[in-house]
C-alpha cells in the first residue's frame, strides 16, 4: 500500500535526519529507491522548497508524495515526516531538565554532524554529475550559471531566493531564448 | 530551546513548535503549533506541484526549471561550507565525514545507517574525550 510505504519512509527520513540539508540523502535514497521521483525532480523540489516558505523536510514530503500518490499521499509523508517531532519531542518537553544539558545528546551529535556532513557531500557530487553533465557530455551554460551562483553566495552573500530568480532568468535566455 | 530543538532527529522547525507550544498549552498546545507549522507550506506545495505536473514539459518552464536546477548545487555547496566549520571539532570526526561519503557514494546502503554510525562513534569520541580531560585533571 503505497500510503503506508510512504508514511514509513518519510518517518525514516525524519528520525534519521536533523534537520535542513541533512534530510536530503535520506529524502534522496527514499524517493529514488521507491521509484517516486527522479534525480532530476530531486534537484527540482530542492530548488522549489528552498524558494517556497516551510522547512525543507516538509516541502520535499508535500512534493513526493504528491507525485506518488496525490494529496493523500501528500499527507502521509506529511505525518511521517512530523512524527519524530509528535513523539520523540514531546518526551523531550516532558522531561526538558534531563534532556537539556544531556550528555549522551550532546556526544551523538559529535559523530552525527560529521556523518551527514559526508553524506550531503555525497549527494552534491552526484547531483552535480547528474545536472553538469548530460548525455556524455559537459553542459556549459549550466556551469556557467553555477559557477556564477556560487560567486554571488559566497563573495557577495546574495540571498537564496535572489540567487534562484537570477538562475531562472539566466536559464529562460540560454534554454528559452538561445535554445541551447 | 532551540538548541533542543536542533540536536533532536526531525524536522527542526516542528520540533521548535512542539517544545514552544506544549509550554504554553501543553500536549495539545504542541500538537497544534506542529499542525500550523505545517498545513501552510503543504497547501501550498500541493498547487505547486499541481502547477508543476501541468507545466513541466512547456518549453519556457523547462527553460526557467534547468536555470534552477543550475542553482541547486551551488546552494547546497556553499550550506556544506557552512556546515563543515561547526560539525569537525575532532580530527576523529574528519574520518567520520570522509567513510560516510564514501559510503554514500560507493555502496548501496541505507543513509540511515551511515547515521547510526555517526551515533555510535559521536558517543565513542564524546567518552574518550571526557576520559582524556579526566586525565589531564587528574595529573594536575
Amino acid at each position: 500500500m503505497v500510503l503506508l510505504d510512504l508514511y514509513w519512509s518519510f518517518l525514516l527520513i525524519g528520525f534519521g535526519s536533523f534537520g535542513g540539508l541533512s534530510m536530503i540523502p535520506q529524502i534522496t535514497g527514499e524517493v529514488l529507491s521507491h521509484g517516486w521521483m527522479t534525480v532530476e525532480q530531486v534537484t527540482d523540489i530542492v530548488a522549489i522548497a528552498e524558494m517556497t516558505p516551510g522547512p525543507l523536510g516538509l516541502n520535499c514530503a508535500t512534493f513526493a508524495g504528491m507525485q506518488a500518490a496525490g494529496i493523500p499521499g501528500a499527507i502521509a509523508a506529511n505525518l511521517g515526516t512530523m512524527t519524530p517531532s509528535l513523539t520523540l519531542c514531546v518526551l523531550a518537553a516532558v522531561f526538558f531538565g534531563h534532556f537539556k544539558n544531556s550528555r549522551i545528546v550532546r556526544h551523538l551529535l559529535i559523530g552525527v554532524r560529521p556523518a551527514c556532513l559526508g553524506m550531503v557531500l555525497g549527494v552534491l557530487v552526484s547531483l552535480s554529475l547528474s545536472t553538469y553533465i548530460g548525455g556524455g557530455s559537459l553542459r556549459l551554460p549550466s556551469i556557467t550559471i553555477g559557477i556564477v551562483d556560487l560567486v554571488l553566495l559566497m563573495k557577495y552573500k546574495v540571498s537564496i531566493p535572489k540567487v534562484l530568480l537570477f538562475s531562472v532568468g539566466m536559464g529562460l535566455v540560454f534554454f528559452g531564448v538561445l535554445g541551447i | 530551546m532551540t538548541s533542543l530543538a536542533k540536536s533532536l532527529p526531525g524536522a527542526m522547525i516542528c520540533n521548535v513548535a512542539m517544545l514552544y507550544g506544549y509550554r504554553a498549552g501543553g500536549l495539545l498546545g504542541g500538537l497544534l503549533c506542529v499542525l500550523g507549522m505545517s498545513v501552510p507550506p503543504m497547501v501550498i506545495l500541493i498547487l505547486i506541484s499541481f502547477c508543476y505536473s501541468a507545466f513541466r514539459n512547456n518549453h519556457w518552464v523547462m527553460a526557467a526549471m534547468e536555470g534552477m536546477q543550475a542553482a541547486v548545487i551551488p546552494i547546497i555547496g556553499s550550506a556544506v561550507i557552512g556546515m563543515a566549520k561547526g560539525s569537525l571539532p575532532y580530527p576523529p570526526c574528519i574520518v567520520v565525514a570522509l567513510v560516510c561519503f564514501a559510503a554514500y557514494m560507493f555502496l548501496p546502503i541505507n543513509p540511515i545507517f551511515l547515521v547510526l554510525i555517526g551515533v555510535v562513534s559521536g558517543l565513542l569520541i564524546g567518552a574518550y574525550d571526557e576520559r582524556k580531560e579526566v586525565g589531564i585533571h587528574g595529573a594536575s
